[in-house]
């Protein structure tokens, strides 16, 4: 049996057993985002005023880097909650008789990677079908263009938050404590989340540029700076490299802690026992 | 045959494995037994990769374990595990998949061990719905989906009254006749001395004893005489050459000596009481262990 099968394998398991849950969810966060976009409507545009293009941008950029931000929090959440709970009801240790830790943690992430990006493109067809049929705002020139720059962060944010979410609840023993375990991480994606809101209105700051380049808040950053039309083609190649190359080393680092901790059986893992363990 | 061949394993300071070697043939049913924290797990995690040994080698018909070696295996780990809200049914056809399986393969073979272990009409709903009985077999039938050639088993009659536990015992036995080989551990010697011909008794890490239940049993020089009846006690305390153990008022239990005859004993016995129960006994399995070990 190839590789690619078994990972296809657990990622279908994770797609089956949430199918519901993610309909339900979608269709919240959807009827929601019509209803914004209506509300924005009958606010402002309905006395004919034309919006600025200048806004119309912040209010796209503003957009996309919630939407990154919801999904790579809620999904890479949804990540460790999954691993933590194979870990503490056990059943890790009989998937681990078949499958090697790897692909266990490959599919995991893919599953649940494809559940987040049909959702984020949802959320995105979604605003913009709304905003063509209103013809609220004006579309930006490089529509199509940042819609594929947003997939490609989102994707290279997704693998890098999502395997450190999946390490972080293999070092759970209790799927209550998971919740805890997931603070510092959140804290750190929404450093690059509040920075992006902050950039959005204060225009480009050295202090967006910057941090646009630093692979982990990259994701969150780069797509808002590539919306208002402010990175240099140059700082985006080089953010894609560079947060790619994160995400190699990202990857099997948390790919080893994710063995370390999962391995251990039911107990509640420190980092440097998960480390070891792994080693072996 | 799986074979640990001087198997070590160290924690730290801690040792769990001190050189282990035995093996489990195709078609035997081997007991693996010893007290707690006689590294009984760890041998058997080692086999799945989840414990690198420090020492020694774990091998399948003479080659190193791969992970692809273990699609051919069973595992049914200690600390039980399953998907809580998946359906047993579901959950057989997944692992079936996992050990490659084609989706019809496992549905079929799903469909049969649900039958097989009467799981028919709880087939559908989420594991954690099920009885602490039931939900043990379904994981011995995730074990046993894709018709392992080595099936692994940590205390699998743990928790189980003894009917459910013989059982269980049935379905390996036939697995085995069917040539796999088949590794169970236990702590509980004295359930398991019916279950299994062949045992491994280790402690501390290291093999003490190993073979034939009934050989080892024999091989002990005592001799137990277990009498159940309605009788007193008094007539055995003043037999020559005998030790009483035990006794309560239906049973007396007696360590013999060479020099008894038993047809004296029978005789004396006899004229005690109404005497149901007249059996010379090697020591159990247990007592063979605790003779070992002291």
């Amino acid at each position: 049996m190839s590789a690619w099968h078994t990972v296809w394998l657990v990622a279908k398991r994770e797609v089956v057993t949430r199918k519901r849950a993610f309909l339900i969810s979608t269709s919240i966060i959807l009827a929601l985002v019509v209803m914004g976009l209506l509300a924005l409507e009958l606010s402002g545009v309905a006395e004919g005023a034309e919006i600025p293009k200048e806004d119309a941008d912040r209010v796209l950029a503003s957009l996309s880097t919630v939407v990154l931000f919801g999904t790579i929090i809620g999904y890479g959440q949804m990540t460790l909650m999954g691993v933590a709970e194979e870990k503490s009801s056990r059943v890790v240790e009989v998937v681990l008789g078949a499958v090697e830790p790897t692909k266990l943690l490959a599919g995991k992430v893919i599953g649940i990677g494809i559940f987040a990006l049909a959702q984020m493109g949802a959320i995105l067809a979604t605003i913009a079908g709304t905003l063509l049929m209103l013809d609220t705002l004006p579309i930006p020139a490089g529509t199509w263009a940042t819609l594929v720059s947003i997939f490609v962060f989102f994707l290279l944010g997704f693998a890098f938050y999502s395997t450190v979410y999946a390490a972080f609840g293999a070092l759970m023993a209790r799927t209550e404590n998971a919740s805890n375990a997931a603070g510092p991480l959140n804290l750190v994606v929404s450093v690059g989340y509040v920075t992006a809101m902050i950039s959005t209105s204060a225009g480009d700051s050295v202090f967006a540029q910057i941090i646009s380049l630093l692979p982990p808040f990259t994701p969150t950053v780069m797509p808002m700076r590539i919306v208002q039309g402010h990175a240099a083609v140059w700082e985006i190649a080089a953010a894609v490299m560079l947060l790619a190359a994160a995400v190699y080393w990202v990857t099997r680092l948390a790919g080893r802690i994710y063995i370390g901790g999962v391995i251990r059986g039911g107990a509640k893992t420190s980092l440097r026992e998960a480390w070891r363990a792994a080693a072996l | 045959m799986l074979l640990f061949d001087q198997i070590g394993k160290q924690y730290g300071d801690v040792t769990a494995l001190d050189g282990c070697t035995f093996s489990v043939e195709r078609g035997q049913m081997l007991g693996f037994l010893g007290p707690n924290g006689a590294g009984k797990t760890t041998a058997m995690r080692s086999v799945f990769g989840l414990v690198r040994p420090t020492a020694g080698t774990v091998s399948w018909d003479g080659q190193p374990i791969e992970p692809t070696t273990r699609l051919r295996f069973g595992y049914m780990p200690e600390e039980r595990g399953l998907y809580p809200r998946m359906a047993p049914r579901d959950q057989l056809i997944y692992f079936g998949e996992l050990h490659g399986m084609s989706p019809n393969e496992a549905a079929f073979a799903a469909g049969r061990l649900l039958g097989e272990f009467d799981l028919g009409d709880r087939a559908e709903e989420p594991v954690t719905n099920l009885s602490h009985g039931n939900q043990q077999r379904v994981q011995l039938a995730v074990a046993l989906m894709h018709d392992p050639e080595l099936l692994v088993l940590d205390e699998p009659f743990s928790g189980l009254d003894p009917l459910a536990a013989q059982n269980m015992a049935a379905v390996l036995r036939r697995r085995a006749d069917d040539g796999a080989a088949v590794l169970f551990s236990s702590h509980q010697l004295d359930v398991v001395e019916n279950l299994c011909d062949d045992v491994v008794i280790i402690n501390r890490g290291s093999v003490v004893l190993a073979g034939d239940v009934m050989e080892l049993r024999a091989s002990s020089e005592r001799r137990y005489l277990e009498i159940v009846g309605k009788s007193d006690v008094a007539w055995a305390e003043e037999l020559p050459g005998v030790k009483l153990l035990s006794h309560s008022p239906n049973r007396i239990r007696l360590e013999l000596t060479d020099s008894n005859r038993l047809i004296d004993l029978a005789d004396a016995a006899e004229k005690a009481g109404d005497i149901v129960v007249f059996s010379v006994e090697p020591p159990s399995l247990s007592e063979v262990f605790e003779e070992a070990v002291t």
